[in-house]
């Protein structure tokens, strides 16, 4: 019997579905208990960072004459720190005893935007890029001079393309209904066993 | 014109294209909101 991975697929999805909604219905967001980090505003060491940061920064800047673009850059980059000290202060960062930010990867809301958004915005701009790809890739297999298509490229098709593939996901899961977005196993080729 | 046209279209000069276009863009992005570590919520 030939495996069928998109039957397989939807089975073990529907089980886990089914077993989830029906036996687990208390699912809880692990909240971790994070008592050895503190906000970055309280951490001391946070602090201390933010002052010798400057303190160094200042000291580079009485090698150089005031008028100087060294001492200018330096004065600007004294600014910057103090500005991203503060922005990570006032933000719901959580510091470590060595007083640097850390990033909370538990998934829970109050800290998603450390790193669930821009997990998720990562995945769908990769995902983009990659579904415009095989979109053109396989606009280019109707053509008549597919070879050619794909080493100069079509750019107004292309762009029409990349314009169009915001909505990815749902083309995505279209084509996984309807079976056109994997391969069927007649057309993969597999080493003589 | 339209020689000129196929060589900008061919892969290689269309991905160094798109990539200066693509890290420019990148580039300016941190000019202006710089040591971004987490999603800014305005």
């Amino acid at each position: 019997m030939k495996f069928n991975f998109q039957s397989f697929f939807l089975k073990m999805f529907s089980l886990l579905f089914i077993s989830v909604s029906l036996f687990q219905t208390d699912i809880q967001v692990a909240h971790a208990d994070f008592s050895v980090l503190k906000p970055c505003k309280e951490s001391p060491a946070f602090k201390k960072r933010l002052a010798t940061s400057v303190k160094k920064l200042e000291n580079r800047v009485k090698l150089y004459t005031p008028e100087s673009n060294e001492a200018k850059f330096l004065l600007k980059e004294i600014d910057s720190t103090k500005v991203r000290f503060e922005r990570y202060g006032n933000s719901n960062l959580l510091c470590g005893k060595e007083g640097l930010p850390r990033i909370i990867a538990t998934g829970q809301w109050d800290h998603a935007n450390e790193f669930v958004i821009p997990g998720i915005l990562f995945l769908y701009i990769t995902g983009w890029i990659g579904w415009v790809g095989r979109k053109y890739v396989r606009y280019a297999s109707t053509t008549e001079n597919a070879f050619e298509n794909e080493i100069i490229i079509n750019v107004p098709v292309a762009f029409a393309i990349i314009n169009s593939g915001f909505l990815w996901p749902i083309e995505a899961w279209k084509e996984f209904t309807t079976g056109d977005l994997l391969a069927s196993d007649d057309d993969i080729t597999v080493s003589p066993r | 014109m339209n020689d000129f046209l196929k060589y900008l279209s061919t892969a290689p000069v269309l991905m160094t294209i798109w990539l200066s276009i693509t890290s420019g863009f990148i580039l300016f992005i941190n000019f202006v909101y710089p040591d971004p570590l987490i999603f800014p919520t305005f």
